[in-house]
């Protein structure tokens, strides 16, 4: 269902997109998500969760939703929440048995009670039984199908730089890059979005001072990846990806609003109140008729306010906690017809009620005892608190710690050139005070201006409860969407003794599910603080390791750039018919072929050949070294084994290599050129290597006052007689004399 | 990618440069025991800290000292070799 137009809003009315999902036809808007597409068509149902295969909807409409996650074509795994929609889609969801409606192995939500937590290593524990869960965990679990036979997508990489990278384009984030640009930095704005805006929805002057910014460089459909070190940055656009160097880094990563956790909480029509908002503001789909909304925090009265201007029916407001401040109340007050809109206050929602057929929410049972029935509705919304969206954080070395005054972890220590502001900073209301101070300190960090001082006032209240979770004798009440788990399983895991964070995320696979556990690690953290009397901040978090989002194979393959070296003969030797092998980057004939003999006979022709009478071979390939100085016999004595200082002038001889340990490492011959100028080759793979370390001994000087040492022109070619026809001789073919005698 | 500054070439990406080991003293070949010598030969200290290494410049070959702290992962100095370690 559309609602009329929204200010703002991200589709283009009139223009109609046709696409196909699970074999029926619908029409979506341009601008449309996959999922707001479908939802606006009154689908409720996108996908099948990961190990219960029960029906799942709409949870953040983020790029969070992976049960939503849908087959396109030959693209597997595709994120319906985030994916633009394009006509002619023909969409399928993943992980389902016969068909989505209709799903044969849904029936595994009644054996959950065989399905323990740590299941894996259960029942991988015997041998015996093992070669048949193998055959049937290769058929039930995983998600979409690769095809073999997609083409190969080759996307371009190119390379960035910026005094100051922002990273997310919300409230914080834009003041960040205004406050720097106008220090006079150069600053790259980046925002997974299609838009700017964040949680604004566009309702905020920041956006047009943002645009008139020349300094501003803004990538919106862009998200960053990563942290590594020294501020690269991997920047991930649809069909290309940049590797941003910056100065400076401001993470303005936003928060994930985080999920309640009570029996059915996952049935398609319960969501995130900010999932609510993203569908009414960015596609004008309608998220329900009629709403519950369970809340924790002002955001949910915000939420009230922009539910009801868009014509939405608010059942009830069910606060869990039990004083809420005035100015948030009174929100409620005038907002529908025949009275205010009921609060239950210090009250939670026990349990959502399914639909018949399991497939949507049809109303909630609630705690308080005044309300012995169900409240109808056909949407719950949840909005109880939020989670640091700190990926970037951990991953450059910040030190986090939790705050009770906000119920989240903040950045305690950054790291040097790495800032934070906004929500993952811990900052709710005053964000763009928040952003400027950042983006000012970012930019003096560079050497523009001076930070400067801004005010940040401390949050009156704390935006996150400490306790969204109520628990549920028939449980059902899931934490972990991506990988099913339900409270009791964490329970149960710590009970088994994984009573450590790292322990109980690899045993119970919290976390683990394709949304990294950007809405479950939280819950996760809580319930385990509580089961070991631990507060969360001594229980700690586990590290969020790059990519930020999935990123497409395309991406990250690269081409590979393989130089080929030639010798100066390669030509003589094409002419001869060589048939060439590869010797590290140089290209050698192998055997010169001749018509009507074989490989084997062709190379044993030849070893005769050389044998009896005389040959060539082309060792153009070898290291070729100077060495110049009145002590350059004396260092080649300490790295060959050799005596040198009596070679005469024009001779050469045989040289072994040892390194400090009396390992042999290479081998060559010595030529002396003049009294201080010898000639001498190194392997073909040693090349570099002893040239590089004969450098490092002529730099360190320990015995020799001054040697030049110098590396001659690959392109020089040598070549050397063999056999007993021919004076055993070596060449080099411009400079070399004629060099006589034994070696 | 890390960034080292290499004191010719200025600040370069950390692919350029090769890591030489670590700087330490080299005992008189011709007195030192043989104790001595398998010692400075086959044993380093892995204890993290602030150590001086070789590295070079691998495109310009420019050998040069490296003060390094391998716990925090932090280059803190580098400057050509002038003899004194």
């Amino acid at each position: 269902m559309r609602l009329p137009e929204q200010r703002g809003e991200w589709i283009t009315r009139g223009k109609t997109l046709r696409f196909r999902f699970e074999g029926r036809d619908y029409e979506g808007l341009e601008g449309d998500t996959i999922a707001s597409a479908l939802w606006a068509n009154g689908v409720k149902v996108l996908g099948r969760s990961f190990k219960y295969h029960r029906p799942r909807g709409i949870l953040s409409a983020a790029n969070h939703d992976v049960n939503a996650m849908m087959q396109s074509g030959s693209m597997p795994n595709v994120r319906a929440d985030a994916t633009l929609l394009v006509a002619g889609m023909e969409l399928t969801a993943v992980n389902t048995f016969s068909s989505l409606d209709n799903d044969a192995a849904s029936i595994l939500g009644r054996f959950a009670r065989f399905l323990p937590v740590g299941f894996y290593y259960k029942a991988f524990h015997g041998k015996r039984l093992f070669p048949l869960w193998e055959k049937l965990f290769r058929v039930t679990t995983g998600l979409g199908k690769v095809d073999v036979n997609a083409p190969r997508k080759r996307t371009p990489k190119r390379y960035g730089f910026c005094d100051v990278l922002v990273v997310g384009g919300g409230p914080s984030g834009m003041s960040a890059a205004l406050a720097a640009a106008e220090q006079g930095a150069d600053v790259v704005l980046v925002d997974e979005n299609a838009r700017l805006g964040g949680s604004t929805h566009g309702r905020t002057d920041l956006l047009a001072r943002v645009q008139a910014q020349p300094r501003i460089r803004v990538l919106t459909n862009t998200f960053a990846a990563g942290y590594y070190a020294d501020h690269w940055v991997p920047l991930v656009e649809p069909d290309r990806i940049t590797k941003m160097r910056a100065r400076a880094v401001i993470v303005a990563t936003g928060a994930y609003e985080q999920p309640a956790v009570f029996r059915n909480n996952d049935l398609p029509g319960v969501m995130l109140a900010s999932a609510a908002q993203r569908l009414i503001h960015r596609w004008a789909a309608k998220p329900a008729q009629r709403v519950v909304m369970l809340a924790a925090n002002a955001d949910a009265y915000r939420a009230v306010e922009e539910l009801c201007n868009a014509g939405i029916e608010v059942a009830a407001v069910i606060d869990l906690r039990t004083t809420i401040p005035e100015a948030e109340k009174s929100a409620l007050a005038t907002r529908r017809e025949g009275g205010p809109i009921p609060l239950h206050a210090g009250s939670s929602i026990i349990e959502a009620m399914p639909a018949a057929d399991g497939k949507a929410v049809v109303g909630v049972r609630t705690e308080s005892d005044k309300l012995a029935g169900e409240i109808a509705c056909d949407g719950v919304l949840m909005s109880v608190g939020w989670a640091p969206a700190a990926s970037l954080l951990y991953q450059a070395g910040t030190k986090m710690r939790y705050d009770d005054a906000v119920h989240q972890f903040v950045p305690a220590q950054l790291p040097p050139g790495v800032f934070a502001c906004g929500r993952v900073n811990g900052v709710y209301t005053a964000r763009a005070a928040d952003g400027e101070r950042a983006g000012s300190a970012a930019a003096a960090n560079c050497g523009f201006g001076v930070a400067k001082a801004v005010s940040v006032p401390a949050e009156v209240a704390s935006p996150t409860h400490p306790w969204p979770i109520t628990g549920h004798p028939a449980g059902k009440n899931f934490l972990d969407f991506d990988e099913d788990l339900q409270l009791k399983d964490l329970e149960n895991a710590i009970q088994e003794g994984f009573d450590n964070i790292e322990l109980m995320k690899r045993f119970s696979t919290v976390g683990t599910g394709p949304s990294q556990g950007k809405h479950s690690n939280m819950n996760a953290l809580r319930v385990l603080a509580r089961c070991t009397g631990a507060t969360p901040g001594e229980v700690g978090t586990t590290t969020a390791r790059p990519f930020f989002h999935p990123v497409p194979m395309s991406h990250l393959g690269g081409r590979g750039f393989e130089p080929e070296r030639r010798t100066p003969m390669h030509t003589r030797h094409e002419a001869a018919a060589a048939v060439w092998m590869a010797a590290g980057v140089w290209q050698r004939p192998e055997y010169y072929a001749v018509a009507g003999q074989s490989r084997v006979e062709s190379i044993r022709v030849e070893a005769l050949a050389v044998r009896q009478a005389v040959g060539i071979i082309d060792v153009g390939t070898l290291g070729k070294l100077e060495i110049r100085g009145p002590q350059a016999a004396e260092f080649l004595e300490r790295v060959y084994i050799s005596k040198y200082a009596g070679l005469k002038v024009g001779m050469t001889r045989y040289a072994v290599m040892c390194d400090e340990s009396g390992v042999v490492i290479d081998d060559g011959v010595v030529a002396r050129l003049a009294n201080d100028h010898f000639y001498f080759t190194t392997t073909t793979s040693g090349a570099a290597l002893i040239y590089r370390e004969l450098s490092r001994w002529n730099t360190c000087g320990k015995w020799i006052a001054a040697s030049s040492i110098g590396r001659c022109p690959g392109g020089d070619g040598s070549g050397r007689t063999e056999g007993p026809g021919g004076t055993r001789r070596a060449h080099r073919r411009r400079s070399f004399p004629a060099l006589s005698g034994g070696a | 990618m890390k960034i080292m500054t290499c004191p010719i070439n200025g600040p370069r990406v950390i692919s350029e440069f090769a890591y030489g080991g670590e700087i330490r003293p080299m005992p008189d070949p011709a007195m030192a025991t043989d104790d001595q010598w398998a010692d400075y030969v086959f044993n380093r200290t892995g204890a993290p800290g602030v150590k001086k290494e070789w590295w070079c410049h691998t495109p310009s070959n420019t050998w040069f000292v490296a003060e390094r702290d391998t716990e925090r992962d932090i280059i803190q100095r580098t400057y050509l070799y002038a003899g004194d370690v």
